[in-house]
C-alpha cells in the first residue's frame, strides 16, 4: 500500500502533472463561476485535449477541473446571489447576505477553506473505500450487473428534475438512442438504416459535447436577445479574506459533518451535488445553537453546503471507478475520460491500472488544497472574471465544440453527431427534461441489454437467474422502490 | 469593460495553451527535427514528399489505437515526414478499412491491420478482400490463453476435454466481443475438437477477466496482458496457449501442439498499404519502420500500456495473414 | 407549458411506436429489447400526456410554446452551421470559423466592432495554434491548406 502512495506521490509530482492540476483549477474557477457555464460542460469540452496526454495527466486535469469548478460556482453566489452553478444554489442563502454586510471577502475565504476540507475529505473516503468496493465488484456477474444498471437508470431518471415523467422520459430515450448499432450479443445492426456510421452506435463524446457543450453554446445564444442588459454589477471585494482561527475551528465539526453528508450522498446515483448542498444546510441548521441567523449571513450556513458540494466530487467517483456506474451528469463525462485512455471501472482498473488511479487519488487532494490556496489569494481577481458576458462565450464554446469532436478522431462524421445532440439537447432543455438520464442511460443501457443476455445464455433462459441471486434480487427491488416512490409521493401530496 | 473581458478569454485561452504546451513538450521537439530531415530527401526516389496517414478502423483509446499512435509518432523521425493517425472507427472496423483499401496507393496512406481484414470481407457485405491489403510490417502478435476459473470442474486441458464432452453446453467461456478473434479460436476449438460449449461475448476483454475471475463465468480465451494480475493472484489459470511454443511469461502452460489441439490464435497488428503501391515504397516504409520498432523510447511506450512486440517482415506478415483467412474461412462453410 | 407537453408527449410516442414497428425487421433474440424499452417509452409519454392534461403544474418555468423569433434564431444558427460544415473543406477551418464566430457574435447582438474582431481573430488563432500545431490534429485548412 505505501509503494502504491509513494508512487502516486512521484507521477503527481512531474512538472506537466503539477501544471494540469494548476490549470485544471484555474480553468475550474474560470467556468465554475460564471453563471451558464456548468461542471459538465467545462469537462466535456476539455476531453479531446486530454486525449493526446498521458492518461495520468489527462484524468488529473479532469478531476482537478471538476473540484475546482464546483467550488467556483459559489463566488457568483456570494457576489450576485447567483449561483454559477446548480450545485452552489443553496450557497446564496447565506453567501449573499454576507455579501450586503461588506463581507464579501470573508464569505469567500470560509467558502474555500470549506471547499477544501470537503473535498479533502471525500477524497480520503473515496481512495480507502474505492479500492476495498473494486475488489467487490468481483461478486457482480452477469445478473448482478443488469440489476445495478436497472437500478441506476431508475433512480437517475426519477431523481432528476422536477417532473419524474419528463425524467423517465429522458432516461427511456437514452436507451432507445443506445440500441442504434450492432446488438451486444450477435452481432445485428439495428436502427443502423444500411449505413455503415451507425453501426458502432453514437460515439460517447461527441454526444457528450453536443448534449451539455453545443446545447449550453445555442442557449447563451438564443437568451442573449431577452437579456439585453449590460454586464451585472459587481460589489468590490471587501473585508479580510483570511478568517481567523477561532471559526474556522468552530467551524470544523460543521465542515466535517457536512462533508461526510456530500460523499455519502455522491455515492448513490443520481443525486447529485444540488440536493447534497441542501440536506448539509438543513443538518447544519438543525444542529446549529444560533438557528435564527441561518439566512441572515451565518457563517454555518455558508460552510455547511461549500462542504458538502464539494464532496460529491469524491463520493461520485466511488460508484464510477468500481462499477462503472457514474453518479451524475459530470462522473458520466469523467467516465467518457476514462474509456478514450482505454481504462475500464472495475477492480481491474485498481491493479493494473492502480498507478493511474492512486495518482489521481493524490493529485484530487493536492487540488483541493489548490482551491483554498486560490480562492484566499485570488478572489479579488476572480471577481473580475464574473464581468464577462455569456453571450461573447456563446459562439467560442461552439466553436470548441466543432473542433473537439473532430480532434477525437479526425473525422467529419463526429461533428454532425455532436450538433445533432446538440438541437436534441437544446430542445429537451428548454421544456424541463434533465439531460444527465439520457447521458447516464446510453451508458447504462447497453450493458443493462449486454448482462441481461448474458445471464440468459449462463442461465440457458431461466429467468429466476435474476431472483435466486441476492445482490442482483436487492438492486431489482431497490429499482422497483425507487421507480414508484415520487409517485406515491406525488398523490400522498395531492390528497393532503 | 474590455480589459475584463479579454483577461477572462485570456484566463481560458492561455490555461488550455499551456497544458497542451506541457503534454506536448516531446512532440514538438520532433516536429523541429522532422523539419530539418524534411530538407534532406532521399536521393534513389523521391518519397516521401507530404505527410502519411495511417487510418486507424477503430476507435480512439485502447491498444489497438496505441499500436498506431506510437508507431506514428515514434516513426517521423525515421521516415521523414510527419504522420497523422485517422480514427475512421465504426462497422467493426469496415468504414476505416474500406477507406484504406480503396486509398491511392501512393504510399501516402496506410492502415493499421488486425484480423478484422480477413474476418470483416468474410462475413459483412464489404467491398474488399484481405489482398487488398499490401502488408509492410507486423509490430505485435499476442498469442491467446485458454483461461479458466480455479474453482472450475477442471484444471487442465484434459479435464477441460473430458469435462465439455461429459457435460455438453455447460461450460461458459467468455470473449471480448462477438466477432473477435478469440470469439473465432473458440467456435474454432468447439469445431476442431467436437465439443459443446457456451460462448458469453463480452464488451471487450477486461468483463470477460472481471466475470471469469468472479467465478460468473468458467473461463475465458485472451491476451496474457488482459489476465496478468488475475493470473499472478491466483484468481486465473492458464490451461493451453495457442501457440506452438511455450511462453516465457507462464512456462507451465502448455500448448496447443503439445495438447494435440491443431489451433494457433493470436491477435496480430500491423501497418499496410493498398495493394498495388510500389514495392520500394513498401520496403523504404517497412526498413523505417523497423528501425523504429527497434527505438528504446518506442519499446518502453509499448511495455507501459502492455502490448507484446513482435516482427514479422512483408513476406512472413503476408503468409500469418493467409493462414488466418484459411482458418476463418471454415466458418463461412457452416 | 402545458400546451408544450402535449405537443412533446406527442413526439415521444410517434418516437417510440416507429422504433417498435421498426424492430419487426430484426430477428428474434436482438429485437427484444428495443421493443420492450419503445413500449416503456410510449407509456411514459401517455403519462406525461394525461398527467398534462389534467393539468398537473410540476414545471417551474411557465415556458410555452416557442416564440417565433426564438425559433427562427434557433434556425438560423442552425443554418449557419450547417452551411459552415459543407463548407468546411473546401474554404478551410480558419477563415471560416472566423466568419462563423465574427457573425454568430454580431448576430446576438453584440455591435462593438472592435472587440468583436478581437475575440474572432483571437479565439480562431489560439484554437488553431493549440490544435493544429500543438496536438497536431488535422485540421482542414482548405484555401490556406498551402501556407499553413
Amino acid at each position: 500500500m505505501v509503494d502504491v502512495w509513494l508512487g502516486a506521490f512521484a507521477t503527481v509530482f512531474t512538472v506537466p502533472n503539477i501544471l494540469a492540476i494548476l490549470l485544471g483549477v484555474l480553468f475550474g474557477v474560470f467556468t465554475g463561476s460564471l453563471p451558464g457555464l456548468s461542471s459538465t460542460m467545462a469537462l466535456a469540452i476539455l476531453i479531446p485535449f486530454t486525449f493526446t496526454m498521458d492518461p495520468a495527466t489527462g484524468l488529473i486535469l479532469l478531476g482537478a477541473v471538476y473540484s475546482a469548478s464546483v467550488y467556483a460556482g459559489s463566488l457568483s453566489a456570494i457576489l450576485l446571489n447567483t449561483p454559477g452553478t446548480p450545485s452552489a444554489a443553496a450557497t446564496v442563502l447565506d453567501g449573499y447576505p454576507l455579501t450586503r454586510q461588506g463581507l464579501s471577502a470573508k464569505a469567500i475565504g470560509i467558502s474555500a477553506i470549506a471547499s477544501g476540507i470537503g473535498g479533502i475529505i471525500s477524497v480520503i473516503i473515496l481512495s480507502t473505500v474505492a479500492p476495498f468496493l473494486a475488489l467487490q465488484s468481483l461478486r457482480f456477474g452477469a445478473p448482478e450487473y443488469f440489476a445495478l444498471a436497472i437500478f441506476g437508470l431508475t433512480i437517475i431518471s426519477s431523481l432528476a428534475g422536477k417532473n419524474p415523467w419528463k425524467g423517465l422520459l429522458a432516461g427511456g430515450l437514452g436507451i432507445v438512442i443506445a440500441t442504434v448499432g450492432m446488438d451486444p450479443i450477435q452481432g445485428y445492426p439495428r436502427y443502423t438504416f444500411g449505413r455503415a456510421e451507425l453501426l458502432e452506435g453514437f460515439a460517447l463524446i461527441p454526444v457528450l459535447i453536443g448534449l451539455f457543450s453545443a446545447s449550453q453554446a445555442f442557449h447563451l445564444m438564443i437568451s442573449s436577445k431577452s437579456s439585453k442588459s449590460s454586464g451585472p454589477d459587481i460589489s468590490n471585494v471587501t473585508g479580510n479574506v483570511l478568517p481567523r482561527l477561532k471559526e474556522i475551528r468552530k467551524l470544523l465539526p460543521n465542515i466535517a459533518r457536512s462533508s461526510i453528508i456530500g460523499t455519502g450522498i455522491g455515492i448513490i446515483p443520481g443525486v447529485g451535488t444540488d440536493p447534497a448542498a441542501f440536506i448539509a444546510y438543513n443538518e447544519a441548521k438543525r444542529w446549529s445553537k444560533e438557528k435564527e441567523k441561518f439566512g441572515k449571513g451565518s457563517l454555518h450556513g455558508l460552510a455547511a453546503p461549500e462542504a458538502s458540494n464539494n464532496a460529491v466530487t469524491g463520493g461520485s467517483l466511488i460508484p464510477l471507478l468500481t462499477l462503472g456506474i457514474p453518479g451524475n451528469a459530470v462522473s458520466a463525462v469523467f467516465l467518457g475520460g476514462l474509456l478514450i485512455h482505454g481504462l475500464r471501472p472495475g477492480a481491474e482498473l485498481f491493479t493494473a491500472s492502480g498507478d493511474i488511479v492512486y495518482a489521481l487519488f493524490f493529485s484530487l487532494f493536492v487540488a483541493n488544497i489548490l482551491v483554498i490556496i486560490i480562492g484566499l489569494s485570488g478572489a479579488r481577481v476572480f471577481s473580475k472574471v464574473l464581468v464577462v458576458k455569456p453571450v461573447v462565450l456563446g459562439p467560442i464554446i461552439l466553436l470548441l465544440s466543432i473542433v473537439g469532436s473532430f480532434a477525437i478522431g479526425n473525422n467529419y462524421y463526429d461533428i454532425w453527431v455532436m450538433l445533432a445532440f446538440g438541437v436534441i439537447g437544446y430542445m429537451l432543455r428548454k421544456y424541463g427534461f434533465p439531460l444527465a438520464p439520457i447521458v447516464l442511460a446510453l451508458i447504462l443501457g447497453p450493458k443493462a441489454e449486454q448482462s441481461f443476455s448474458q445471464s440468459m445464455l449462463i442461465s440457458q433462459n431461466d429467468w429466476t437467474i435474476f431472483f435466486t441471486r441476492p445482490i442482483s434480487v436487492t438492486f431489482l427491488v431497490l429499482a422497483i422502490i425507487t421507480f414508484i416512490t415520487p409517485f406515491i409521493l406525488d398523490r400522498r401530496a395531492k390528497n393532503s | 469593460m474590455k480589459k475584463n473581458l479579454l483577461k477572462g478569454l485570456m484566463a481560458l485561452t492561455l490555461a488550455l495553451l499551456l497544458i497542451t504546451l506541457a503534454g506536448c513538450g516531446q512532440e514538438e521537439a520532433s516536429t523541429n527535427e522532422e523539419t530539418n530531415e524534411g530538407g534532406s530527401p532521399e536521393t534513389t526516389f523521391n518519397y516521401p514528399t507530404k505527410p502519411i496517414t495511417i487510418i486507424n478502423p477503430f476507435s480512439a483509446g485502447g491498444p489497438a489505437d496505441n499500436t498506431s499512435r506510437f508507431l506514428a509518432h515514434h516513426a517521423e523521425d525515421y521516415v521523414g515526414t510527419s504522420i497523422v493517425v485517422e480514427n475512421r472507427d465504426g462497422g467493426s472496423g469496415t468504414i476505416g478499412q474500406t477507406a484504406g483499401a480503396n486509398a491511392d496507393p501512393d504510399g501516402y496512406t496506410l492502415t493499421l491491420i488486425t484480423s478484422s481484414i480477413v474476418s470483416n470481407p468474410l462475413f459483412n457485405n464489404v467491398t474488399y478482400t484481405h489482398e487488398s491489403f499490401e502488408p509492410i510490417i507486423m509490430t505485435v502478435n499476442d498469442p491467446f490463453y485458454l483461461v479458466v476459473n480455479p474453482d472450475a470442474p477442471f484444471d487442465d486441458i484434459e479435464s477441460f476435454m473430458k469435462y465439455a464432452k461429459e457435460n455438453p453446453g455447460q461450460i461458459t467461456l467468455g470473449s471480448s466481443g462477438t466477432d473477435t478473434v478469440p470469439a473465432f479460436t473458440l467456435r474454432e476449438l468447439a469445431l476442431e475438437e467436437d465439443i459443446d460449449i457456451t460462448m458469453i461475448p463480452h464488451d471487450g476483454e477486461a468483463y470477460a477477466v472481471a466475470a471469469a475471475a468472479g467465478g460468473h463465468i468458467d473461463g475465458l480465451v485472451g491476451n496474457f496482458s488482459g489476465f496478468e494480475s488475475q493470473f499472478n493472484s491466483g484468481q486465473l489459470k492458464p490451461i493451453l496457449i495457442f501457440d506452438n511454443e511455450r511462453s516465457e511469461l507462464a512456462p507451465d502452460v502448455p500448448t496447443s501442439e503439445e495438447a494435440g489441439i491443431d489451433i494457433i490464435s493470436g491477435s496480430w497488428r500491423g501497418i499496410a498499404a493498398p495493394a498495388g503501391t510500389d514495392p520500394e515504397v513498401v520496403a523504404y516504409l517497412h526498413e523505417k519502420f523497423k528501425e523504429t520498432t527497434e527505438n528504446e523510447e518506442y519499446q518502453n511506450q509499448m511495455k507501459n500500456a502492455g502490448i507484446d512486440m513482435s516482427y514479422r517482415g512483408p513476406e512472413d506478415f503476408k503468409e500469418i495473414i493467409q493462414d488466418t483467412y484459411n482458418r476463418y474461412d471454415m466458418f463461412t462453410q457452416e | 407549458m402545458s400546451k408544450i407537453n402535449k405537443i412533446i408527449s406527442l413526439i415521444f410516442i410517434v418516437i417510440g411506436a416507429f422504433t417498435f414497428l421498426w424492430s419487426f425487421r430484426f430477428p428474434e433474440a436482438t429485437s427484444a429489447w428495443p421493443k420492450f424499452f419503445s413500449i416503456i417509452l410510449i407509456l411514459l409519454a401517455v403519462g406525461l400526456l394525461v398527467d398534462s392534461l389534467k393539468g398537473t403544474k410540476r414545471d417551474e418555468s411557465e415556458e410555452d410554446l416557442p416564440s417565433l423569433s426564438e425559433f427562427g434564431m434557433f434556425a438560423v444558427i442552425i443554418g449557419a452551421l450547417i452551411v459552415y460544415m459543407l463548407l468546411l473543406n473546401i474554404i478551410g477551418f480558419t477563415i471560416l470559423s472566423l466568419l462563423l464566430l465574427a457573425g454568430l457574435l454580431w448576430y446576438t447582438g453584440y455591435r462593438n466592432v472592435i472587440k468583436l474582431g478581437c475575440i474572432s481573430v483571437g479565439s480562431t488563432v489560439l484554437i488553431t495554434v493549440i490544435f493544429q500545431f500543438l496536438l497536431r490534429v488535422p485540421i482542414p485548412q482548405g484555401v490556406l491548406s498551402n501556407l499553413l
